[in-house]
């Protein structure tokens, strides 16, 4: 996310320097893969996201316009593109339970605490819309401004699906007991 | 249907959940954080969606980031190379026209980029060869279409059909590496050995591996994928600082159908 840094790579990118779009994937590379992970909770699918959206970006890197922060565009080009995904999914083959599941390969098994995964179970039950905020939020560190400006959404709006997002992933989290006070309804 | 009635019925008004999750966030002004610790004083229920939401927010903030595959960077850079091959970055009067680029990234079955558009390309053709073998003409053309130029450069093949296992196994380089480009159909288990010891080379990844059926073992020299039906997927190699041309022997490569060898061969990086 530093503004100035990336106007500079993308202006080398522009004129096909290899060395800055290598130094562009390497900078953006992990936060884009975890972004779509935790938006499709599947290994695979945040991987082939991540291919795409760098062939997308490196296709219309001339068309960017660098009034807009670089980390906005990539990450809303990210967004869309795990959404799409999503859709997809949903249309080609419906997934059973356990192929939907985030834990299905032996590395997520031994990757997460318990609670890590219950969290990443209840952040999956959200739907698309509240999924999106949270991820941006809370795993890609962005303020409401920079949701609002990648998700092209009034900050009104993302503090709201964010506070609604919050609560059902806390209802869903202490009816599953992960937080000690189920003795309270909430 | 209003936000509160979606995320379930709560003691706490929503004026002190839209100060708490605010508080969280650290966007409260000075007079705001003093109401919000009033409230938070005079109401036991505030306080225990005060702490749950704390929990929560803490835990995700927390949750560790994932370690992207290992092929990965190397994949992408390689796509993103041959793309530019294609289509040079410096905008020109095509710059907006939708290409053979654009088309396949924005269709249905582009899961997997090129790799599985081949696989496509591949699939039709075998269900227009019903069961019968892949024939030299079907595989040519297979990829010949789409792939012709994104494939790389050809520097070894090999192709066998046998009554449980057809295949076909393409050497290729591309982008400053080496691929096996493998064609599979079975109706049982296959297993492809691919043995690239002493060669001055290590495994970059693997891409277009059905992830429900396919698994993946490297070692030392060995890359050992399982699978079964159709399947079409790349090896990526790459060769190390100590690859010396004059040292070369050949790529061995074996395929098991249900555990049986049902073919061998050598495959030669031709200079």
């Amino acid at each position: 996310m530093h503004k100035d840094k990336d106007a500079a790579l993308v202006h080398d990118c522009v004129r096909g320097d290899r060395t800055a779009m290598t130094q562009l994937v390497n900078q953006y590379e992990r936060p884009v893969f975890n972004a779509a992970y935790r938006i499709l909770g599947n290994t695979d699918d945040a991987a082939d996201v991540t291919q795409t959206v760098f062939l997308k970006v490196f296709e219309h890197i001339a068309d960017y316009d660098p009034k807009f922060r670089f980390f906005s565009w990539i990450y809303r080009i990210s967004i869309n593109e795990a959404l799409s995904q999503v859709k997809k999914r949903r249309h080609q083959e419906p997934l059973a339970d356990s192929q939907a599941s985030p834990w299905r390969s032996p590395e997520e098994h031994l990757e997460s605490k318990k609670l890590c995964n219950r969290v990443q179970g209840a952040l999956m039950e959200l739907n698309e819309d509240y999924r999106t905020v949270v991820v941006l939020k809370h795993m890609s560190g962005c303020s409401y401004r920079q949701i609002s400006e990648i998700l092209q959404i009034p900050e009104k709006t993302v503090k709201s699906r964010l506070y609604s997002a919050r609560q059902l992933m806390k209802n869903s989290l202490q009816a599953t007991g992960s937080y000690g006070d189920t003795g309270r309804q909430s | 249907m209003s936000e509160h009635t979606r995320t379930g019925q709560s003691p706490v008004d929503q004026h002190s959940l839209n100060l708490l999750n605010r508080g969280i966030d650290g966007e409260l002004s000075t007079a705001e954080r003093a109401e919000l610790d009033e409230l938070l004083s005079k109401s036991a229920d505030l306080r225990v969606v005060s702490e749950a939401l704390k929990s929560l927010t803490s835990t995700l903030d927390g949750l560790p980031e994932r370690e992207p595959p290992e092929y990965l960077h190397n994949v992408i850079m390689s796509r993103v190379l041959a793309s530019q091959e294609q289509a040079p970055l410096a905008k020109s009067s095509e710059s907006n026209k939708p290409g053979l680029f654009s088309a396949w990234l924005s269709a249905p079955w582009a899961r997997t980029g090129l790799a599985v558009a081949a696989g496509l390309v591949l699939t039709v053709g075998i269900y227009r060869t019903g069961s019968e073998n892949l024939s030299p003409e079907d595989t040519s053309s297979m990829t010949g279409t789409i792939m012709k130029d994104l494939k790389g450069t050809l520097l070894d093949s090999t192709q066998f059909n046998t009554k449980w296992m057809n295949g076909k196994a393409d050497l290729l380089r591309k982008s400053g590496f080496l691929l096996v480009d493998v064609y599979l159909k079975s109706d049982g288990q296959t297993v492809t050995n691919l043995d690239f010891s002493g060669q001055g080379l290590e495994y970059a990844g693997i891409n277009g591996l059905q992830g429900q059926t396919g698994d993946v073992v490297t070692e030392n020299g060995l890359v050992s994928v399982s699978s079964s039906g159709q399947q079409h997927y790349e090896l990526w190699l790459k060769h190390t600082a100590d690859f010396q041309v004059d040292s070369q022997t050949p790529l061995r490569l074996e395929f098991f159908a249900n555990d049986v060898l049902v073919h061998e061969a050598e495959l030669v990086e031709t200079q």
